[in-house]
């Protein structure tokens, strides 16, 4: 069945990709985390497990997408277009790494070279000034080096945002070629899609704080590391807040899947159709 | 499956309105969107206060007056602007735009009173006094999450609610070229623009608006897959004259304008 223009959404607001997101979690809660706890559980055996980790994230991604263009899927036939693809997950995982090794090499290179020159062309006009100059010229090369940094994160972490749901949607996509089309669809979204993962964030941030941050904060320094009880309370704690991700992890997966749709309606089309043949 | 909760009002004429209430997604936005803006406002005072506090420090006296004096006058002046800063900032904007601040209105939300009327002042600064309640453990967020009218404690107190506005304005961005419109007339005599319904329309609507923002190829492929549709449509085997996908769709749209302004 081809959906009809009037009945999907089209482009979205960030904050109605989040509410959306959100809105598909809740009413499809039971199933959502049912995989995403396989998935975080996968996580914990190497290799075979990371690439079903990988394969799951994907495939919630992908009944997210699914549920919004009115085409739902139930996991199992999910998971029947997903499962083929199980190693080009892991391929994309390991590649999505380099990627990221790279860019803080070449973000770091980029970096000193430029807050080398600004220093040396702006050293010898502030050192005028006094010896204030120099302290002005060293934060000023300083705050530089940090923004390189920061955006050029910020910047590669934007346009990889996407690259599991291409591979779990798009027939024939391989881990390189799902790079490829994250890069393509998220070209001039960046501030559209940090809204999204800000906002994302700020939602699951009480979930975190409770299950994760707060009680590694609180209660683990209140025993001697190195004892039995130590150990005992670190388990629970690892439990509690591996509990916390399962729990959060469909929500980001569907925000990508509903980002996904948003993207390929804006940059594509997606929604843009005529029947030929209705009234 | 709706993706918003929606919510029907009925105003003080009794004309029934509904709205799309703004989401919690929408709300963190600008939520975000504020806090970075009133952050950088109270960091840009605080940072020229500092540096006026210092220059008073480096000369003993300042047109007759003891700098003493004038250092703690711009400590008074600092604290009460820092204060009104953060205060102002939520009531200020709300009541000045409508109950937007910069933040909702880039999330395209507002907030209105509950009869849909817009806030003013009174509602504008209890929503700002129950602001630091709302912020604390996320209680607001657990209301706005929970409650069917999402409405955190402000918006009970002020008796408020913050929904989605129609942004776009029917015919915003689109640019109909010479050439299409130089066709249009011929279209209209060939043409039964009665084939075309309203959903339609919107579609090529929506289509020449955010043309602009597609990949070239996406252009290419959804022009022709449009033109195709209609031409299937409204059964015209030959074009009267050549032309382009897209201009045939600015042509249409433009015709189908033009029709209605007959009609009328």
């Amino acid at each position: 069945m081809i959906s009809d223009s009037s009945s999907t959404p089209g482009p979205l607001s960030p904050g109605n990709v989040v509410s959306a997101a959100l809105r598909i979690y809740r009413d499809r809660f039971k199933t959502y985390f049912g995989l995403s706890a396989r998935a975080c559980l996968w996580l914990l055996v190497p290799v075979y497990g990371w690439a079903k980790y990988g394969m799951h994230t994907g495939l919630i991604a992908r009944m997210a997408y699914q549920e919004l263009i009115n085409q739902p899927e139930t996991p199992k036939q999910a998971y029947q277009q997903v499962n083929p693809k199980l190693w080009s997950f892991l391929g994309l995982g390991i590649l999505f790494i380099l990627i990221f090794i790279a860019t803080y090499i070449v973000l770091g290179i980029a970096a000193v070279i430029v807050s080398l020159i600004v220093s040396t062309l702006l050293g010898p006009f502030l050192s005028l000034i006094g010896p204030s100059g120099v302290l002005i010229t060293s934060i000023i090369g300083g705050l530089l080096f940090l923004a390189i940094f920061f955006f050029g994160l910020l910047w590669m972490a934007s346009r990889l945002f996407l690259v599991e749901v291409p591979l779990a949607l798009e027939p024939g996509n391989d881990a390189t070629k799902s790079i490829g089309r994250s890069w393509a669809l998220t070209k001039n979204s960046i501030v559209r899609i940090q809204l999204v993962v800000l906002a994302t964030y700020l939602i699951t941030l009480p979930l975190l704080l409770l299950t994760g941050i707060l009680p590694q904060l609180l209660l683990l320094p209140r025993f001697e590391p190195g004892t039995a009880v130590y150990s005992i309370v670190y388990l629970i704690l690892f439990a509690v807040s591996l509990a916390g991700s399962m729990v959060v992890l469909p929500f980001w997966q569907a925000a990508k899947g509903v980002l996904y749709y948003d993207l390929r309606s804006r940059r594509e089309g997606l929604d843009l159709q005529i029947q030929p043949t209705d009234i | 499956m709706s993706l918003f909760n929606s919510i029907k009002i009925r105003t003080p004429e009794s004309v029934e309105l509904e709205f799309s209430l703004a989401g919690v997604g929408s709300r963190a936005v600008a939520l975000a969107i504020d806090y970075i803006v009133l952050g950088i406002g109270l960091l840009l005072v605080l940072w020229l206060g500092i540096f006026v506090l210092f220059q008073l420090g480096e000369s003993s006296t300042l047109i007759a007056v003891d700098t003493d004096t004038l250092q703690l006058w711009a400590i008074a002046i600092l604290s009460l602007l820092l204060f009104g800063l953060y205060v102002g900032y939520f009531v200020g904007f709300e009541t000045l735009w409508y109950g937007q601040t910069p933040g909702k209105r880039y999330a395209k939300i507002r907030v209105i009173r509950d009869d849909a009327q817009p806030v003013r002042l009174f509602q504008a600064t209890l929503r700002a006094i129950a602001r630091p309640v709302d912020d604390i453990l996320f209680i607001g967020f657990f209301f706005i999450l929970l409650g069917k009218q999402e409405k955190r404690i402000g918006d009970w107190l002020a008796g408020t609610l913050v929904v989605q506005m129609d942004s776009r304005s029917a015919s915003e961005g689109i640019k109909i070229s010479d050439t299409a419109k130089a066709v249009s007339p011929d279209l209209l005599d060939t043409i039964d623009f009665n084939r075309i319904s309203p959903d339609n329309f919107a579609t090529i609507r929506e289509y020449l608006q955010r043309r602009g923002m597609m990949t070239p190829e996406a252009r290419q492929n959804i022009s022709t897959q449009l033109a195709q549709s209609l031409k299937a449509k409204v059964e015209l085997e030959q074009l009267p004259t050549e032309m382009s996908a897209n201009t045939f769709l600015e042509s249409i749209y433009w015709s189908y304008q033009q029709r209605k302004g007959r009609a009328t």
